[in-house]
C-alpha cells in the first residue's frame, strides 16, 4: 500500500516535470524521500502503532466465570510443499496465548471452551479453524474442549459465525484472543454482533528504531494501516446493518 | 539493508548523471528500478528463501534416544506495558514447537530436557533463556526438565555457550529447534562446536507474489540476506582459520 503510494507520487513528479513544472516535480520527489525516511527509520509506525494497539496493552485480570469460550482468531496460514497446512508466521503467537488462557483456566479449576474461528481464507486446501485447532492439539488441548468454525473469511465474519457455537457453548464470558493490532477492529464487529467479549491480545508490535530505512518498518506500516483502512469498512458495514439483522442472522436464529 | 542498496544505487545514479556520465547514471537507475521490481514483487525473496529453507521443509520423523535434548534458541523478549517481560512475536512459533516435541519426547518414556539459550541480546534486564522458560512452564513443562543458557548475544554464542551444557548432559540426541531460515547457520554454528544436531523448523517463511511491490518482500529478503552473510562469513572465516580456535579445549 505505503511502496504503491510512493510509485504514484514519483510518477505524478515525473509527468510534472515532463509538462515543465520543475518546483512541482521537485516537491513531489522531495515528499517521497522524506516518506521513505519518516517511515523507515521508525516514526510513522510508531505514531500509528502507539495509539492503536494502547488499550490493549494490559491483559486483562481473569476473573474466570463458571463457564468460559476462549475464541482464537485466526491469521495467516502456509503450506509448504509436501506437508499438511500450518499457521503462518502471524499465528503461532495468538495460539500460544490461546493456550496459556486455557491453562490458567484449568488451574483455576473452571470450564473452558476453545472456539478456533477461520475458514479456508488462504486457500491452503483446509479451513483455518481445523490447521489452528491442530496446533493446539499438538501443545495439549484436549479435542473435547475444541469447538471449529469453519466458514468466516473475514474478521466481521468471525463475529457473525460465532453468535450459534457460542450459544451452543454457553458460556457466561467470552475471551477473544488476538494480536493487539488486531483486537480493535475485532472486539468492535464481536460487540456489533451483541458479543460481549473480554479482548486478550496475543502480540504487541513495536517498530524499530533506526537513522537509515528498514523494510521491516515499511512492511509494520502497512499492516497498521490495513487495520485503519478495516476499521473505517467495519463503521460503514455497522451504520448499514443496525436496523437489518443480516440475513446470516435470520437463518441462525431459523435453526 | 536491501532499501539502502536501493537508496545507493539511485544516489549513484544521480551523482553520475550530474557528472556527465550518461549512460553509466542512466544504468545504475535503471538497475536500481529492476531490482525494486525483482524483489518487490517476490520473485528474489521467493528464490533465496526457498534454497534457504527447502532443506528444512519437512519436519523429520524423530527416534527418540534414552537422553534427549531439544535446544530452543532465543529471538529477542521485550517489556510489556505492565512492565513484565515477554517473548517477541518471532519467538512464540520456536516456543510452540519446542514444547511439542517435549510432549512427544515426554510421551516416548525416555528422558527429555529442553535447552532454552538465549542472553539478554535486547538490553532489557532478563535473558531469554528465563523469559521463555517461564512461558515453557506456564504451558507445563516440569521445571527439572528445563537447562537455561542465560549469556549468548547471538546465534554463534548459542551454540557456543550450548555445547557444554549439552555434554554435562550427555544427550544422545540433539534436537535444534529454529525457524526455517535460521537453521542453516544454526546448525552450522552448532557443528562448529561439536555438536551433531537434528534441525527441526518451527515457522516457514513465505514471500508475497504480487503484480506490484510489497513492503513484506523487502523485509523478508533482509531477514534472508542477513542469514547469507552469516554463513558467507562463517566459510571465509574458516578458511582464513579465524574459527578455529574457538574450538580449543577449555573454550568457555
Amino acid at each position: 500500500m505505503i511502496l504503491l503510494a510512493l510509485i504514484v507520487l514519483l510518477a505524478c513528479a515525473w509527468l510534472a516535470g515532463r509538462l515543465g513544472r520543475r518546483r512541482l516535480q521537485l516537491a513531489g520527489v522531495a515528499l517521497a524521500v522524506v516518506a521513505v525516511f519518516a517511515i523507515g527509520c521508525g516514526p510513522v509506525p510508531n505514531l500509528l502503532l502507539r495509539g492503536w494497539q494502547a488499550p490493549y496493552a494490559h491483559r486483562p485480570a481473569l476473573d474466570w466465570a463458571s463457564g468460559n469460550a476462549i475464541v482464537l482468531l485466526t491469521a495467516n496460514a502456509n503450506n509448504p510443499a509436501g506437508g499438511t497446512p500450518e499457521p503462518g508466521q502471524a499465528g503461532y503467537v495468538r495460539v500460544a496465548e490461546t493456550m496459556s488462557l486455557y491453562n490458567a483456566c484449568r488451574a483455576a479449576g473452571r470450564r473452558c471452551t476453545v472456539l478456533v474461528s477461520g475458514g479456508d481464507a488462504y486457500a491452503v486446501g483446509e479451513p483455518l479453524a481445523q490447521v489452528y485447532g491442530n496446533a493446539l492439539v499438538r501443545l495439549g488441548l484436549p479435542v473435547a474442549d475444541m469447538v471449529l468454525e469453519s466458514r468466516s473469511r473475514t474478521t466481521w465474519q468471525n463475529a457473525e459465525f460465532a453468535r450459534a457455537p457460542l450459544a451452543r457453548i454457553g458460556a457466561q464470558r467470552v475471551w477473544l484472543v488476538s494480536s493487539a493490532l488486531h483486537l480493535r477492529r475485532a472486539e468492535f464487529a464481536f460487540r456489533h454482533f451483541g458479543i460481549a467479549v473480554t479482548p486478550v491480545r496475543a502480540d504487541y508490535v513495536r517498530n524499530a528504531w533506526s537513522l537509515l530505512p528498514l523494510a521491516g518498518n515499511l512492511s509494520l506500516t502497512d499492516h497498521a494501516l490495513h487495520e485503519y483502512a478495516g476499521m473505517a469498512l467495519y463503521h460503514w458495514y455497522a451504520w448499514r446493518h443496525r436496523a437489518e439483522a443480516s440475513p446470516e442472522a435470520a437463518t441462525l436464529t431459523a435453526n | 539493508m536491501s532499501l539502502n542498496v536501493l537508496i545507493v544505487l539511485v544516489l549513484l545514479g544521480l551523482a553520475l548523471r550530474a557528472l556527465k556520465w550518461r549512460r553509466t547514471g542512466k544504468a545504475a537507475l535503471v538497475l536500481a528500478v529492476l531490482l525494486f521490481v525483482v524483489e518487490g514483487c517476490g520473485l528474489l525473496p521467493a528464490w533465496l528463501l526457498g534454497s534457504l529453507q527447502g532443506p528444512y521443509a519437512q519436519r523429520p520423523a524423530i527416534a527418540w534416544a534414552p537422553r534427549n535434548a531439544i535446544v530452543l534458541l532465543g529471538a529477542g523478549a521485550q517489556r510489556a506495558a505492565d512492565g513484565t517481560a515477554e517473548p517477541g512475536e518471532p519467538a512464540h512459533s520456536r516456543i510452540n514447537e519446542a514444547l511439542a516435541l517435549y510432549r512427544e519426547c515426554k510421551a516416548s518414556g525416555n528422558d527429555c530436557k529442553l535447552e532454552v539459550s538465549g542472553g539478554d541480546a535486547r538490553h532489557i534486564g532478563e535473558s531469554e533463556a528465563a523469559v521463555y522458560a517461564a512461558a515453557l512452564e506456564r504451558m507445563g513443562v516440569a521445571v527439572a526438565d528445563l537447562l537455561l543458557e542465560p549469556h549468548s548475544m547471538n546465534t554463534w554464542q548459542n551454540a557456543k555457550f550450548s555445547a557444554p551444557l549439552l555434554r554435562d548432559y550427555g544427550a544422545q540426541r540433539v534436537l535444534l529447534v529454529s525457524s526455517a531460515t535460521h537453521l542453516r547457520r544454526a546448525s552450522l554454528y552448532f557443528a562448529h562446536f561439536g555438536i551433531a544436531t537434528t534441525p527441526v523448523r518451527s515457522d516457514w517463511l513465505k514471500e508475497r507474489m504480487d503484480w506490484w511491490p510489497q513492503s513484506w518482500n523487502f523485509a523478508v529478503t533482509d531477514l534472508a540476506l542477513h542469514e547469507y552473510v552469516g554463513v558467507l562469513r562463517y566459510h571465509l572465516y574458516n578458511a582464513m582459520d579465524w574459527n578455529a580456535q574457538e574450538t580449543e579445549p577449555g573454550a568457555p
